[in-house]
């Protein structure tokens, strides 16, 4: 079966013009030709530090943004979660509003888009009842988080692209965050790009693992080799920053 | 011999009836790391602020005080707890990106701290910021950048910077590393560890992460909802904890080379 993501040599450069004279600057290389392939119902992880380009793969992979080169080939619909459950929710919408819009702009009858939405809140433990028409300010930073999810999945992407999206909660959020991507993608089959800078968080989620610096990947393995046998030195040297217990 | 620089005694506080801190009790001593740990709004960065007689206005305090250098905080004058947040007392408060001035630059921010309690001559001021900047290892160029050119590290290390401007004896840290990642972590926590070594001031640590504490911790204090559940040295609270509440958020941290499938909630 053929791979759910596939990424070749990727690149994709910023550039900036700045001094009186408007000379080109050296480009910023935010993307330096990065390849990978995710099965399906696999969770590839990408870590590194911030700045390294993760979180602008994340963006080439769902559209946001178009490499300059290099190319992808993505075979199911794919959506996004991002790190900031307050700041990526419109909080002049309701939650039922917010995860509903995607299928709204698509001409979906009202009453399938209520079905729907209700199943998908569901399917992220938030089906009591108020839940749906609460604001964004009404609801826990792990239940916002939930909400973005939730509106991730209501159209059924095969692919979830997840940009830190445990990283701005406490712990003990973050656990029950975790157990329910793990779920979600059993019982729906997804396809995961997990990205994060926190390399326990990754080795939990991920069966494969990229490890990126600068643009690059400087290592690609599986889960046991990445935490068992790291062969570059940045890989080790993210091994060793990981607080211990 | 009482080395208490900060005594918190049988703190109540409730606002709108609801007891938000309950008889929270810990002394802090120089030289020495006590970490406050908790979920989001088990109290902790509220009772950071009632040190600092900064609790909100719609709070009551029940009962209780809370002793810097043997003076309850409650009975000062304005003026006089004026002078001691910033200069005695200082604190660092979450959201890093939010704690600097965009407009100015780094080394000016670091001057107004010490200007805020010192009289120094502007030479002497100079002299001081370069010092602080060393001691948090940035560059003696970083004083003339903006914050916007700075990486969130960087940023961490010019807020800490003015929060030892002025030599405090007591150093109130809030979450200060949740916004960083894990290598940067590590530097900035290394860096805390350090600096306290040579100038002896007594750190509270507030955090929700408890390998954060292992890392940084003498003494813990474990809160929810407004109350001390545990309370020991590090080795005690993380080798033996005592309450299911401790050994579920310590339980709760994916770790290296744990092959569980799903984490305890």
């Amino acid at each position: 079966m053929e791979p759910m993501v596939e990424v070749i040599d990727l690149k994709k450069y910023f550039r900036e013009r700045k001094g009186l004279f408007r000379h080109e600057k050296e480009p910023i290389k935010a993307v330096d030709g990065v390849s990978f392939t995710v099965e399906k119902g696999r969770t590839f992880g990408l870590v590194g530090e911030s700045g390294c380009g993760k979180s602008t793969i994340a963006k080439l992979i769902v559209g946001i943004l178009s490499p300059d080169s290099g190319r992808k080939i993505i075979r199911a619909d794919r959506d996004i979660v991002f790190q900031d459950p307050f700041s990526s929710l419109n909080p002049r919408m309701t939650a039922k509003e917010i995860i509903g819009e995607s299928l709204l702009v698509r001409g979906v009858r009202k009453k399938e888009i209520e079905s729907r939405v209700r199943e998908t809140l569901r399917l992220v433990r938030l089906d009591g009842p108020p839940c749906a028409d609460k604001y964004p300010h009404q609801f826990s930073g792990g239940e916002r988080q939930r909400i973005a999810i939730a509106r991730a999945l209501v159209r059924r992407p095969g692919i979830l692209v997840l940009d830190e999206p445990v990283s701005s909660l406490d712990v003990s959020i973050q656990a029950g965050i975790l157990n329910l991507l793990k779920d979600l993608q059993g019982e729906l089959g997804l396809t995961y790009v997990f990205i994060s800078h926190d390399l326990r968080v990754v080795e939990f989620m991920s069966d494969f693992v990229g490890v990126m610096k600068e643009g690059r990947l400087v290592e690609i393995a599986s889960r046991e080799e990445i935490y068992s046998a790291p062969k570059a030195e940045y890989t080790k040297h993210l091994l060793e920053s990981i607080p211990k217990i | 011999m009482n080395d208490k620089v900060l005594e918190v005694k049988d703190l109540t506080v409730s606002i709108d009836g609801r007891r938000v801190i309950d008889k929270v009790d810990f002394d802090l001593h120089p030289g020495r790391i006590l970490a406050l740990v908790g979920e989001s709004g088990s109290g902790k960065t509220l009772t950071a602020l009632a040190v600092l007689d900064l609790l909100p206005m719609v709070s009551v305090r029940e009962k209780g005080e809370i002793k810097f250098k043997g003076r309850n905080v409650f009975d000062l004058e304005t003026g006089e707890m004026r002078k001691i947040r910033g200069d005695g007392i200082a604190m660092v408060f979450q959201e890093p990106f939010t704690a600097l001035n965009p407009v100015m630059r780094a080394g000016d921010q670091i001057s107004e701290a010490i200007v805020a309690h010192k009289g120094y001559s502007r030479i002497r001021v100079a002299g001081r910021v370069k010092e602080l900047l060393d001691m948090v290892k940035l560059s003696p160029e970083t004083s003339g950048r903006y914050p916007h050119e700075l990486s969130g590290g960087m940023r961490q290390r010019v807020i800490l910077a003015m929060a030892l401007a002025c030599d405090p004896d007591v150093l109130i840290l809030d979450e200060p590393t949740t916004a960083l990642d894990v290598s940067i972590q590590k530097q900035i926590l290394d860096l805390i560890k350090q600096i306290q070594e040579e100038n002896r001031f007594a750190i509270l640590f507030i955090t929700h992460d408890f390998s954060v504490v292992n890392m940084i911790a003498d003494e813990v204090c474990v809160m929810k909802q407004g109350t001390v559940v545990e309370k020991g040295t590090k080795e005690e609270v993380l080798g033996r904890p005592r309450e299911r509440y401790t050994r579920r958020l310590i339980s709760c941290i994916p770790r290296l080379g744990d092959r569980r499938e799903r984490l305890p909630v």
